[in-house]
């Protein structure tokens, strides 16, 4: 008994459901009419041929087909359709559909659909709908990134003009001195014995650091470093010489300093410090 | 006993003295092959009247070296293998009762003598290597109630073996610093090597009675001097008349500041050190036959003075780094930032 309940409603459920349908898609009782933006079905339709098919749909096409069910009718086929309307007018059915399998679609019967305008004529219809341009792909980084480079050339445009004063100076003085020039006279006043206390142990220190970095002799223990230097024949003249005026207490005659500072000559203050 | 005190004015450099060194070193050569560099710093050592501490493995005639120079010099010389069970009257001497005149009597120890050879003197207990220093610093030793003075010269050179550290007491850095040098022996070169064999293949044997020992290289030491302490006193006073410049007491003031300042150094030089610089420079001036030392004394001796008397930090030690190369790295420094501030270079 309960289960005979239960397949009454639910034929019950379906009967609605299909009225509702039905409601909605069958606006006039013609198969062949319906109003703007109604779906309407037309069974039954048999067209002869090979089997046929909806055409794509096009852009803004008014006419929309759909074949929900197709059977073999001897030599044709039958067709159960779907279809609505975009605009009010007369369409041929039939002008939507093409083979299946490609072949021509030959002389097909007529079957005018009329779309009919619910509305009365003259009414307003909205505007034709307009797309704002789309904001490109990654504009913001673009953004981003061209306010970096803006902010860099800008700070290398600063930099460059607050040295720019410097480079001019730079450029209105004489060539440096080289390093020879800057020891002479050091070293005339080490040989009459005139140096300054403070400035005998600094210069000494200098040439030998110098030569240490320049005779690649760092790595070496400083008593091996030491006699290399000294046995160098650059740098163990004036290293010799300076011994001998700043710790002999007796120093040998004048030398000819020129001779001690030739390899000096082609050295900058700068190049020692670097 | 009588003292004179030599002013630096008072005596030269005679050719005399150079013949002296060169006697001694030649002397030495006979029985040690190579080692120069320790012969030189033993003789600074001696006319300084510094103390030396030879670091080195077992081998390499630390204790020849000390036998010949003692005998070339006609130095008394004693030896003492220091042990952990030494007391400090082995060393200094102590009071015996004579039974026949029922009277103490004074026993002096080895100390008692011109060079004084401490072997492994890590291996003596800390009372008996503190009773030695105390010596090494006053050159006298007190036994019962009197005060006894060590003979002149005075000369104390210890070994220390760097290796098999088990049981042994490690001397600290204040007595540590009562050496003034402190010298690393390094294995002979390979030809240095191949002499010392050959040498040691010509020895031969040495009849004693009806048997005979095969001789070894202190039989080959000549008993007779090749100079008298006169000439040594001689040299010790040439010392004196070394010109030291203003410039070379201020490379060692930079240096030794250096050792006080060096982020990797907990312990630095005390001015000990410095006074142990100028001392070992002027007689290494005067080996080299110069009557004024350079900055090359200062390198040369700078390791041997400096490196038993710094003390690394924990974070010095744990990065890796040794006191040789903290010194190394100290020495090439000396003048590399010396221009930076332009004082000189103006």
């Amino acid at each position: 008994m309960t289960r005979y309940i239960n397949r009454l409603f639910l034929m019950v459920c379906i009967l609605s459901s299909e009225s509702q349908i039905w409601s909605q898609e069958i606006y006039t009782d013609d198969p062949f009419e319906t109003t703007v933006g109604m779906s309407q079905t037309l069974s039954e339709i048999i067209l002869p041929g090979s089997e046929l098919e909806v055409t794509d749909i096009e852009d803004q096409q008014p006419f929309i087909l759909r074949i929900t069910k197709s059977f073999v009718h001897g030599d044709a086929f039958r067709y159960h359709f779907v279809y609505y309307g975009l605009e009010p007018g007369e369409y041929n059915l039939t002008d939507y559909l093409q083979r299946k399998d490609g072949s021509e679609r030959g002389d097909l019967p007529e079957q005018i659909i009329t779309v009919q305008a619910v509305l009365p004529p003259g009414q307003v219809t909205p505007h034709q709908l307009t797309l704002p341009q789309a904001p490109s792909i990654g504009g913001y980084r673009l953004l981003l990134a061209l306010a970096g480079v803006v902010w860099v050339v800008g700070l290398l445009l600063l930099i460059r003009s607050t040295r720019r004063p410097r480079s001019d100076q730079q450029a209105s003085t004489d060539r440096p001195r080289s390093l020879a020039d800057q020891l002479q006279p050091l070293l005339e006043a080490a040989a009459t014995g005139s140096l300054a206390e403070s400035q005998q142990a600094e210069l000494e220190r200098l040439l030998l650091a110098f030569w240490r970095k320049k005779l690649g002799v760092t790595g070496q223990s400083p008593a091996e470093a030491m006699t290399a230097l000294k046995a160098d024949p650059e740098a163990g003249e004036l290293l010799r010489q300076l011994e001998d005026w700043l710790h002999n207490p007796s120093p040998s005659a004048p030398v000819d300093l020129k001779r001690l500072l030739k390899p000096y000559t082609n050295v900058t203050a700068q190049n020692v410090s670097s | 006993m009588s003292s004179e005190q030599v002013e630096p004015s008072d005596a030269t450099i005679s050719d005399s003295t150079y013949e002296f060194i060169n006697a001694i070193r030649n002397r030495v050569g006979t029985v040690v092959v190579g080692q120069d560099v320790v012969v030189e710093r033993l003789l600074i050592a001696l006319f300084t009247s510094g103390h030396l501490l030879l670091q080195g493995v077992p081998g390499l005639a630390k204790t020849l070296l000390v036998s010949a120079l003692s005998k070339s010099i006609d130095l008394e010389f004693s030896r003492i293998q220091f042990t952990v069970d030494l007391l400090p009257s082995d060393i200094i001497g102590s009071e015996i009762l004579d039974q026949q005149t029922h009277e103490f009597r004074t026993h002096k120890g080895p100390i008692f003598t011109n060079l004084l050879l401490a072997d492994e003197i890590n291996r003596a207990a800390p009372k008996v290597q503190s009773a030695l220093l105390e010596a090494m610093q006053e050159r006298k030793v007190t036994i019962g109630n009197e005060n006894y003075s060590l003979p002149a010269p005075f000369l104390v050179i210890a070994t220390q073996n760097p290796v098999e550290q088990a049981g042994t007491f490690e001397l600290p850095e204040a007595q540590l610093d009562r050496f003034m040098l402190c010298h690393r022996l390094e294995y002979p070169t390979p030809s240095e090597e191949k002499e010392v064999l050959r040498r040691n293949t010509e020895l031969g044997v040495r009849r004693e009675g009806a048997g005979a020992v095969a001789r070894t290289e202190f039989d080959v030491l000549d008993e007779q001097s090749v100079a008298d302490r006169a000439e040594l006193v001689k040299a010790m006073e040439a010392i004196q008349s070394v010109h030291v410049s203003d410039t070379f007491t201020d490379h060692v003031v930079d240096l030794v500041n250096r050792t006080r300042t060096h982020p990797a150094i907990e312990l630095g030089c005390s001015p000990r050190a410095g006074i142990a610089l100028i001392k070992s420079a002027r007689a290494r001036a005067l080996i080299h036959k110069r009557h004024y030392v350079i900055p090359e004394d200062l390198y040369a001796l700078a390791e041997d003075v400096v490196l038993h008397r710094i003390r690394l930090n924990y974070e010095a030690l744990a990065d890796g780094l040794t006191t040789v190369g903290v010194l190394r790295q100290m020495l090439n420094e000396i003048g590399a930032e010396t221009n930076g501030d332009g004082e000189v270079l103006a």
